[in-house]
């Protein structure tokens, strides 16, 4: 506290022992926050090597690290891996916000009639039972054995529980809410882009979330069967089809990244600003 | 609790890999493609009463890159599956597996769609042309048939487009236009012709049939070959009676595998069809000299090829 009232130089010495303690302690941070989220990766990747470098188990089933991250930039340069990246994403995200708005529109409906509600619920919650994948065959006969058919069952894929997720949304709406806003003269669209909309929003978010991995997984089992569209999936098949298990690696390590960057990059930064906008931050 | 996981995750690996004595029965692979005719009645007759007094467990497989997968995995000890695949194993896993003789030569056939106006090789440029697996015998004979023309597949940039269609889909992606034409196993191809689906490519068929590709061959692990050598001599010597019986009653071989397929589906396939499709297959256990090397070659000429694969691996070793 000699920096206030002190001669200059103790004060600067003083300021800068306490800039570089700050430093410090923030490397110390940032590299104590660095390790913590990926102490469990480095150990995978070091049992991994292990485990290929001693011989313990036949490199055909195994590859060691090296030659899968090897076989992903040959995949990259000479087998044009991008393209079928740009492919799979390009139909996960058109897949996925057709699922979004269908999902989204049938739980608004469902949520708020009781009529429909008894119809299509069950039916929905039965569906969410079948894997989408089951619906494969159905799609190649109504779209053809091509891209058409995998972004079909990308996208029902996210549908069903994108659907579920808003009706749970609406049910979860406090009662206390919706009579003030009707006492308040709140109705029709009105009532539900001020009230209803803002109230599930959190809920939806966490319906994003599980579209978006049920879209992923709908999407791989398809592009596996057809195999004549480009995409990751396809890549994938081709890996097993020819016995080389260091391509099939390669894909899932892709896989993978785009999964952890999609995380970090868009569904936390999403949840958190939902979060802070509707006040819930401030509630926990 | 993580760390936990991972150990018992690279034990289970290890373990997974464990080498093995005297087997307790024999694993044994087929498909159930008219093509493995003479594994179909061999295992009614002369495999039915066991080799070498282990009893035979067979396991039917739908593509030899699944089959490859169970042989090199150990949970199969011997399988009859197209030279593709198993060349393929060789230049990935290479020792890993033993070739015991040959079955069937022959056994694929090119058809086209009646308007895509393929009557040779050279007019399968810009074309799209089925097979049933990446990496499987028609894929590699197609790698080979492209080279002879001055041709190459998409995925090599070229613009025949290869596209791995399952034979039972051949008739929707022909119909539909998804491809122009199929090189398919027996009894698909005969098959798509006599429902008018498609029309034949003689030419092309004369060019495959002069480089004698088998269509199936007999394999073992070395693992299974070198702990039962009595197993695997009697497996030798059943299929080489399995492959004089299927070449002496071609009907049997229909009959025995219309039989199969209704179990297995509750439909059958036209015995005319089955025995014109039989009629363009030689059962055989001698290997064309040169017929393997050059499934080798459409492994590099496809980028499939994980290494070099040694010629003593192209030659029978049944004992």
């Amino acid at each position: 506290m000699s920096t206030a009232t002190g001669d200059g130089a103790g004060g600067d010495a003083g300021n800068r022992a306490g800039a570089a303690t700050r430093a410090a302690r923030s490397t110390g941070a940032v590299a104590m926050d660095l390790f913590r989220k990926s102490w469990f990766v480095i150990l995978i990747l070091a049992v991994w090597w292990i485990v290929s470098a001693t011989g313990l188990v036949d490199p055909y089933k195994l590859p060691a690290p090296g030659d899968v991250l090897s076989t992903l930039g040959t995949l990259f340069t000479e087998r044009a891996l991008l393209d079928d990246l740009g492919a799979t994403l390009l139909r996960l995200v058109e897949g996925w916000a057709i699922g979004v708005v269908a999902g989204v529109l049938l739980g608004i409906l469902t949520g708020g009639s009781k009529f429909l509600e008894d119809g299509i619920r069950p039916v929905i919650a039965g569906l969410q039972a079948v894997p989408t994948i089951a619906f494969l065959p159905l799609a190649i006969l109504w779209f053809g054995f091509n891209g058409t058919a995998v972004l079909a069952i990308t996208a029902f894929g996210t549908f069903k529980p994108m659907a579920l997720a808003t009706y749970g949304a609406m049910h979860q709406i406090s009662p206390t809410l919706m009579m003030a806003g009707r006492a308040l003269g709140a109705r029709g669209l009105f009532m539900q882009r001020t009230l209803i909309f803002p109230a599930i929003v959190p809920s939806l978010v966490t319906g994003l979330k599980m579209g978006w991995s049920f879209a992923w997984r709908a999407l791989m089992a398809a592009e596996i069967v057809v195999t004549g569209a480009a995409g990751l999936g396809g890549v994938l098949e081709l890996g097993r089809e020819i016995g080389a298990i260091d391509v099939v690696m390669a894909v899932i390590l892709v896989i993978l990244v785009v999964g952890i960057v999609t995380e970090q990059l868009f569904f936390t930064r999403l949840e958190r600003w939902v979060n802070q906008r509707w006040g819930l931050v401030g509630a926990r | 609790m993580a760390l936990a996981a991972v150990v018992a995750m690279a034990t289970m690996l290890v373990a997974g890999c464990g080498g093995g004595g005297p087997s307790d029965a024999v694993r044994l692979g087929l498909f159930l493609n008219v093509t493995h005719g003479p594994a179909l009645i061999g295992l009614q007759k002369e495999m039915a009463q066991g080799l070498a007094g282990l009893p035979v467990e067979e396991q039917v497989f739908a593509s030899g890159p699944e089959e490859v997968s169970a042989l090199l995995g150990g949970s199969l000890d011997a399988g009859y599956l197209g030279p593709g695949p198993y060349v393929l194993a060789e230049s990935r896993a290479p020792g890993r597996l033993r070739l015991l003789a040959g079955v069937v030569t022959g056994g694929q056939a090119m058809v086209a769609r009646e308007r895509s106006g393929i009557r040779t090789v050279a007019d399968l440029a810009g074309k799209r042309v089925a097979v049933p697996s990446h990496g499987n015998t028609q894929d590699l004979t197609l790698r080979l048939l492209l080279d002879s023309a001055g041709l190459r597949a998409d995925d090599q940039g070229g613009d025949v487009e290869v596209v791995p269609v399952k034979n039972s889909a051949l008739p929707e992606a022909l119909k539909q236009d998804v491809v122009d034409a199929a090189l398919a196993p027996a009894p698909y191809g005969e098959r798509l012709v006599a429902e008018g689906v498609a029309v034949p490519v003689p030419a092309i068929d004369r060019q495959i049939a002069a480089w004698r590709i088998p269509a199936t061959i007999l394999v073992a692990t070395e693992e299974f070959a070198r702990a039962n050598p009595e197993a695997t001599a009697a497996l030798v010597k059943a299929n080489a009676e399995a492959v004089a019986r299927a070449r002496r009653d071609r009907l049997a071989v229909a009959r025995r595998f219309n039989a199969r397929l209704s179990e297995s589906t509750g439909k059958e396939i036209d015995e005319k069809v089955l025995l014109a499709s039989l009629a363009a297959m030689t059962p055989t256990t001698d290997i064309a000299p040169g017929a393997m090397a050059r499934m080798v070659r459409a492994a590099e000429i496809s980028g499939y090829s994980g290494g070099p694969v040694s010629p003593a691996a192209l030659v029978p070793r049944p004992g």
